[in-house]
């Protein structure tokens, strides 16, 4: 059964990132799978009002103020009148939230629950527990995550992660990872120098990235390996720390630092090199290790966060967050590249069968159908929920509850539902279908691992 | 069959193909696995680790560490006593700056005797001249500095400021390796400066100012020092303090005034470490692979 989807979030294009891309990949899969999908996010300057992408994907740019965490409790009602609109014009029934660092998210998930429609949460980063502003996010993310119809996270340990900071149920969370468009990343082998070893690195230099542990391993690789150069691109605090120590080794020859690249870029980027180095602390899915699988690099990482779940060990040499251990683990792989021990040349094949989006589209579409059929609670009930958030916070939630709920009240007297005119379906010729079918043939081998890891499945049967 | 070894598995909400034997569920993306999105294993959590840091006290550990804070909570305290008997006592200020230059001399020559020393007399002895003749000079300034304001005013402020500087006091124990924290002594001068310019002679300011600067500036350096070298001294030290502050507090606020400073401190001293350690059974630090790594770094 097809579905009316709305997509929240306060991060989408023109912005570049993953949660981006993530959205668009999404709801274009979903649209070829015949769900009609919107996107709400606020305005991008003077990109305000509703655009179209490709098959119909509507865009509305909400014009919305974009403060500080402190400032949109006032604000919490305001963006009310608006997505109530939105979501009567579309017809909505599911409501699919991304990212719990945006407000617009949590916002929409809130009155579209209050409106009794189905809604979804996509949590995409890690959070610790300690920290004031930790604190802060998981108690927002609590009361929004209180009346959730379903969550979906793209790893194990962020699963994990969103369950004890939000104090949800295990079962109403589903894991399903991000993915890859595989032909934007086929490998090149050509490109790749025969003389010497190229190891790239594609990553924001923050402390939290691991660009203090990249500073401090490349000089001590340089010597080690005469014939290893590196390729950096991206940009941030750290960068000009790399800079430094390229000076102070005079590695000017061998170490190439791009500056920040767009995502279409970094294919290009990626086939020049043989390794991918990873070196960062946290991390939730890491979506470019798998494009640099997918062009053909052998990856070097550290074994944090969600990592060790995303790619099989025959592509990628782990190691702690440390600087001999990722020294010794980079050798390992320059000493393999070398010997020629380790065929790249099948990894994009591999991966491709690993990560698509239509997968993720008809992984999402099962999590629809199990939320679509569920009845909604008693007000009582719902506010039960929020109540037991906190001493403090849940009485505070139960306030914002029940003025929203008196707000919907006033808006169906100001503004008549059937008032607000309906959107006409964006028309699909035969042509389209046609095309969409073409898409829809993608076929995911389950356990499809068997011959990589040896183990053979006759074995257990 | 699988149910049967797997209580998680019974109600599979998503539709599964039905294979005679499962393999064991593995935490990883990048296999197709025939399991539901939404199963949870039983290693579901395995990987947290709860309270990995806490650190255990022991009462007698914190009931001495507790005598820190009692030393310069009691300094606070008797240079309030001073200020009370000097304002409403008509006392003289001048005997305070005697005494107190008498026991910073004392001290100082302790600390000489015992090889703390680096710099040399001479140095020493300079700057304090010019400290003390700089106050000298400033004195009539300081005295009417807060003459346009209330004097309800002054006791508020300076009540935050002693407040800030009990809060920022550096209690650490041990040798200081680092620059000292400079903010809480310059709250407490600031909160001396506008005490003083209550009083009416420049004298009785320069003296005062003279006593807070010796038991602010100077009186912590000493105590901190004779912490680390001798701890039944920090003890016989902070016995003379309370001893001092309760014949202060007598002599400002009656029976009552020094009784409550009394169960204050010994509340500070014996009850307050015990409360402390009754709450570490509430402790719950949570731990995980989710957690940001602690990069590990050779020191070059």
């Amino acid at each position: 059964m097809p579905y009316n989807i709305a997509m929240a979030c306060d991060f989408f294009y023109p912005q570049p990132g993953g949660i981006e891309s993530h959205i668009y990949q999404l709801s274009s899969k979903l649209i070829s799978l015949g769900h009609s999908v919107i996107i709400i996010t606020h305005a991008y300057g003077s990109r305000s009002g509703v655009r179209y992408l490709t098959h119909g994907l509507k865009v509305y740019y909400v014009p919305f103020f974009v403060l500080y965490r402190e400032s949109t409790i006032p604000l919490l009602w305001s963006f009310f009148p608006i997505l109530r609109n939105i979501l009567i014009r579309e017809r909505i029934q599911i409501v699919h939230g991304h990212g719990s660092l945006s407000t617009l998210c949590h916002e929409a998930i809130l009155h579209s629950r209050t409106m009794g429609l189905k809604t979804v949460f996509t949590d995409h980063s890690l959070f610790g527990f300690a920290d004031p502003g930790s604190i802060l996010g998981n108690k927002l993310l609590k009361f929004t995550l209180s009346d959730i119809g379903h969550v979906i996270c793209v790893s194990h340990t962020c699963k994990e992660n969103t369950v004890l900071r939000a104090s949800l149920d295990p079962n109403m969370v589903s894991v399903i990872p991000n993915a890859l468009v595989a032909s934007n990343f086929l490998p090149d082998h050509a490109r790749a120098s025969s003389s010497h070893i190229t190891i790239v690195v594609i990553s924001r230099l923050y402390p939290n990235k691991g660009a203090d542990l990249l500073t401090a391993i490349i000089p001590r690789i340089c010597l080690q390996h005469p014939t290893v150069r590196f390729i950096i691109a991206g940009s941030g605090p750290r960068e000009i720390d790399l800079e430094q120590m390229r000076e102070k080794y005079q590695l000017q020859e061998r170490v190439e630092l791009l500056g920040s690249v767009r995502h279409e870029d970094v294919r290009d980027v990626m086939v020049n090199g043989h390794i991918y180095l990873h070196p960062t602390l946290t991390e939730a899915f890491g979506t470019v290790l798998v494009e640099a699988a997918s062009c053909g690099l052998l990856v070097v990482t550290t074994k944090v966060g969600g990592i060790p779940e995303v790619l099989p060990s025959h592509m990628t040499i782990f190691s702690s967050p440390s600087e001999d251990s990722l020294v010794a683990s980079t050798s390992r792989a320059i000493s393999l590249i070398e010997s020629k021990a380790v065929d790249t040349s099948k990894f994009h094949d591999q991966v491709k069968n690993m990560y698509g989006w239509h997968n993720v589209a008809r992984r999402t579409e099962k999590v629809y159908d199990l939320i679509a059929d569920t009845t909604n609670e008693q007000l009582v009930d719902r506010l039960k929920r929020y109540y037991g958030c906190g001493i403090w916070a849940g009485k505070l939630f139960v306030m914002c509850v029940v003025i929203d709920v008196l707000l919907l009240r006033f808006l169906e007297w100001l503004f008549p539902e059937a008032d607000i005119d309906r959107v006409r379906k964006w028309p699909r010729r035969p042509t389209d279908y046609a095309i969409l079918a073409g898409e829809n043939d993608e076929v995911v081998k389950v356990e499809s691992e068997d011959e990589a890891s040896g183990l053979a499945d006759a074995s257990w049967k | 069959m699988s149910s049967v070894d797997r209580p998680h598995d019974e109600s599979p909400l998503f539709a599964t193909p039905e294979r005679p034997r499962k393999r064991p569920w593995r935490k990883l993306l990048w296999v197709h696995q025939p399991y539901p999105d939404n199963y949870v294993d039983v290693s579901f959590l395995s990987q947290l680790k709860r309270n990995m840091h806490v650190q255990q006290y022991s009462f007698w550990a914190l009931s001495s560490d507790s005598t820190v804070i009692i030393s310069h909570v009691s300094t606070v305290a008797l240079f309030v006593c001073v200020f009370v008997v000097i304002y409403n006592f008509d006392w003289n200020p001048a005997w305070f700056a005697f005494s107190g230059s008498g026991f910073t001399l004392i001290g100082y020559f302790v600390w000489d005797y015992l090889g703390n020393n680096t710099t040399s007399r001479t140095a020493t002895s300079k700057s304090a001249l010019l400290i003390v003749s700089t106050l000298l000079g400033l004195s009539p300034v300081l005295k009417s500095l807060t003459q346009s304001t209330s004097s309800d005013s002054i006791w508020a402020i300076s009540v935050w400021l002693f407040l800030l500087n009990i809060f920022f006091h550096d209690y650490s124990v041990g040798p200081r390796k680092t620059v000292p924290p400079t903010l809480s002594t310059n709250l407490a001068i600031a909160a001396a400066i506008v005490l003083a310019s209550r009083l009416s002679t420049t004298l009785s300011v320069f003296s005062f100012l003279l006593f807070s600067i010796e038991l602010f500036g100077l009186f912590p350096i000493f105590s901190r020092w004779l912490r680390s070298y001798s701890f039944i001294g920090h003890l016989i030290l902070t016995a003379f303090l309370i001893i001092t502050t309760e014949i202060g507090m007598l002599r400002i606020g009656g029976l009552w005034a020094s009784g409550i400073w009394f169960a204050a401190m010994l509340s500070a001293a014996f009850i307050a470490p015990g409360w402390l350690i009754a709450l570490q059974k509430y402790k719950n630090e949570i731990q995980g692979p989710w957690d940001p790594a602690k990069p590990v770094l050779r020191n070059r």
